[in-house]
């Protein structure tokens, strides 16, 4: 692709019209963040003088994190999320990984039973209304693990994992089962020490979907203390106040409003860069072709 | 990979391989945690989607319920509501699949064209970005940009001399909004996909078309769009497949009463009957008959792929 020097007049004109398009679709992508981030460090004032279009906000100030910080709501909503993100993440990948071995083994009797089953789970779900029965059969509402037992596994990428794990050299099971392994140790200290890198990028994708969920904290957390981030902010954003621990409402101005976006969105930007280096792997394709 | 590194797993009892059964069973051990959870947290709600067939009540349960054959599904179908959700589920999903499809194929399209390596890795990387980035903080700062008193879009509205309009308020533009915000955050991340698929073609091919001196224009619809066809056919199927999933969470965090008409779809209308107003055999069923329409309709668009000579999902 790179030798491609004789360009005729068309192809010029062509390459420039692309390159002006990709120009506008960065600066598009791009614009609602900084637009963000920079209401969020805006004064009150300004923006009370100014509005909230094209703003710039000629003096820095850090005042709306301050208070967004310094709401107690906001601390709480925001020790929920860490603590699902992390303790549903290592659930996810623990079960993910002890399920998808033996999937991979074709020794495993009843393998392609298991798997159809499986498979079919991705087309066809009960619905949430019974998953919401369940959950509170379970006596699941207001705890935790409303939040993490309901997506422990994600068929898509346990079937890319068994993927994966098909893909390494059979001869590693033939040495170490020589040598008497069980196949639980074969998987902790042959086969796991190689999967750092789905093992990664599996992990960062649950942790993703762990910390931008809200749907399944507002249907099965009703104690408000227990709120994680996404929830609390859609109330703020729809209601434009959020009541305190101690019952007070606090109102939310334009700048607080983003910060408090921006604390939502900026541990994504900051994972994005490991995400992104395993996107060109085709990953998600191999998600999609089960 | 693995050169050689030792594996010392003796354990101290016997050496040499573990019999067959003994494997088996271990194997089986593993798999346990895993079957317990999709036979309690999918097959399970599979289970008490029979509620659907009922007059679920909390106190007699699933099983106890009496049962009311279809009279649910009849309802729905008979009441006044069935025709607009039906209408407002396909038509967003519609208008995303029909805007957003050729959008992401574009930009892949585009972005395989740079030669910059820079500018690629740059426009790749900011449009994916809104991938990963909920709904809720989406709909977040729609609603700022879009309010129609401070909004930087209404400024832009009045700077050209109209007057600002409440956009999420309006059932004109309501739709317009979700599909746009849904080409917004979602082009970027397909574009790779399709971007994977491109990487895998034959630089021969476009050799061979450029000694026949075809234009970049031409290398495109001539070798690239023929060397991602299959993955085009596989990622249509699965929109195709669903069509009745418009979007519950973006329409869920944007939508409001004023747009109630236009906006409504069935999965919020699900939410809203099943899990507010406790109609649960009601909500049940709706879902159910979203669920097994959209089956049908995957199983029939692979048939359809693979009868025009294309690989499907299967």
């Amino acid at each position: 692709m790179s030798t491609r020097t004789i360009l005729g007049r068309s192809d010029r004109a062509f390459d420039v019209s692309i390159y002006v398009v990709l120009v506008m679709v960065a600066v598009v992508g791009l614009y609602p963040f900084l637009h963000v981030l920079l209401v969020s460090v805006t004064a009150p004032e300004t923006l009370i003088r100014r509005g909230t279009g094209f703003i710039w906000p000629g003096k820095m100030t850090l005042e709306a994190y301050r208070e967004v910080f310094g709401s107690e709501a906001i601390r709480r909503a925001l020790l929920m999320s860490i603590a699902r993100t992390v303790v549903g993440t290592a659930v996810n990948l623990t079960l993910t990984t002890l399920t998808a071995f033996p999937l991979s083994r074709e020794a495993l009797p009843g393998r392609n039973v298991f798997l159809t089953l499986i498979v079919f789970t991705m087309l066809f779900s009960g619905g949430i209304i019974p998953t919401y029965l369940l959950v509170a059969r379970l006596k699941l509402v207001d705890t935790i693990w409303a939040l993490i037992l309901p997506t422990a596994i994600s068929p898509y990428y346990l079937i890319i994992m068994k993927n994966y794990f098909e893909g390494l050299p059979e001869e590693l099971y033939e040495a170490a089962s020589m040598e008497g392994a069980s196949e639980l140790q074969i998987l902790t200290r042959v086969i796991l020490p190689l999967s750092r890198p789905i093992l990664a990028t599996l992990g960062l994708f649950y942790a993703v979907y762990h910390w931008n969920a809200f749907f399944d904290a507002m249907i099965f957390i009703n104690d408000r203390s227990k709120y994680p981030l996404q929830v609390l902010l859609r109330e703020i954003v729809v209601q434009g106040n959020v009541q305190d621990m101690m019952g007070d409402r606090v109102i939310f101005g334009q700048n607080m409003k983003m910060a408090v976006i921006a604390v939502t969105t900026i541990p994504i930007l900051v994972i994005y860069p490991l995400i992104q280096r395993h996107f060109a792997k085709g990953i998600t394709l191999g998600a999609i072709k089960g | 990979m693995h050169s050689g590194r030792r594996i010392s797993l003796h354990s101290s009892r016997c050496h040499g391989p573990l019999p067959k059964a003994a494997r088996n069973r271990g194997l089986l051990t593993m798999l346990v945690p895993g079957l317990i959870y999709f036979s309690v947290f999918c097959y399970g709600p599979m289970y008490g989607a029979m509620i659907a067939f009922k007059d679920y009540s909390m106190l007699t349960g699933i099983w106890g319920s009496p049962w009311a054959g279809f009279k649910h599904f009849a309802n729905f179908f008979s009441s006044p509501s069935f025709w607009p959700l039906l209408r407002n589920t396909f038509l967003i999903s519609f208008y995303k699949l029909a805007f957003g499809f050729p959008v992401a194929i574009a930009l892949a399209l585009m972005l395989n064209e740079v030669e910059s390596k820079w500018l690629k890795g740059v426009v790749q990387t900011i449009s994916a970005v809104p991938h990963f980035v909920s709904w809720v903080v989406i709909a977040g700062i729609m609603t700022a940009m879009l309010s129609p008193t401070e909004g930087l879009i209404n400024e832009l509205v009045k700077s050209a001399g109209r007057r600002p309009v409440f956009f999420l308020g309006s059932k004109q533009w309501f739709r317009p909004i979700l599909v746009v915000s849904e080409i917004w955050k979602e082009s970027g991340w397909s574009a790779i996909i399709y971007l994977a698929a491109m990487s895998g073609i034959d630089p021969a091919l476009y050799e061979a078309a450029r000694v026949d001196g075809a234009s970049k224009y031409r290398q495109i619809i001539n070798v690239t769009l023929p060397g991602i066809r299959s993955t085009i056919a596989v990622l249509f199927i699965l929109k195709v497949g669903n069509i009745l999933n418009a979007g519950f969470e973006q329409v869920f965090t944007l939508i409001n009463p004023l747009v109630m008409s236009v906006g409504d779809i069935i999965d919020t209308w699900v939410y809203r009957n099943g899990l507010v107003y406790h109609q649960y055999s009601l909500a049940t069923a709706v879902n159910l008959f979203k669920s097994v329409v959209g089956m049908v309709l995957i199983f029939s668009s692979n048939w359809l792929i693979r009868r025009s000579g294309e690989r499907g999902i299967w």
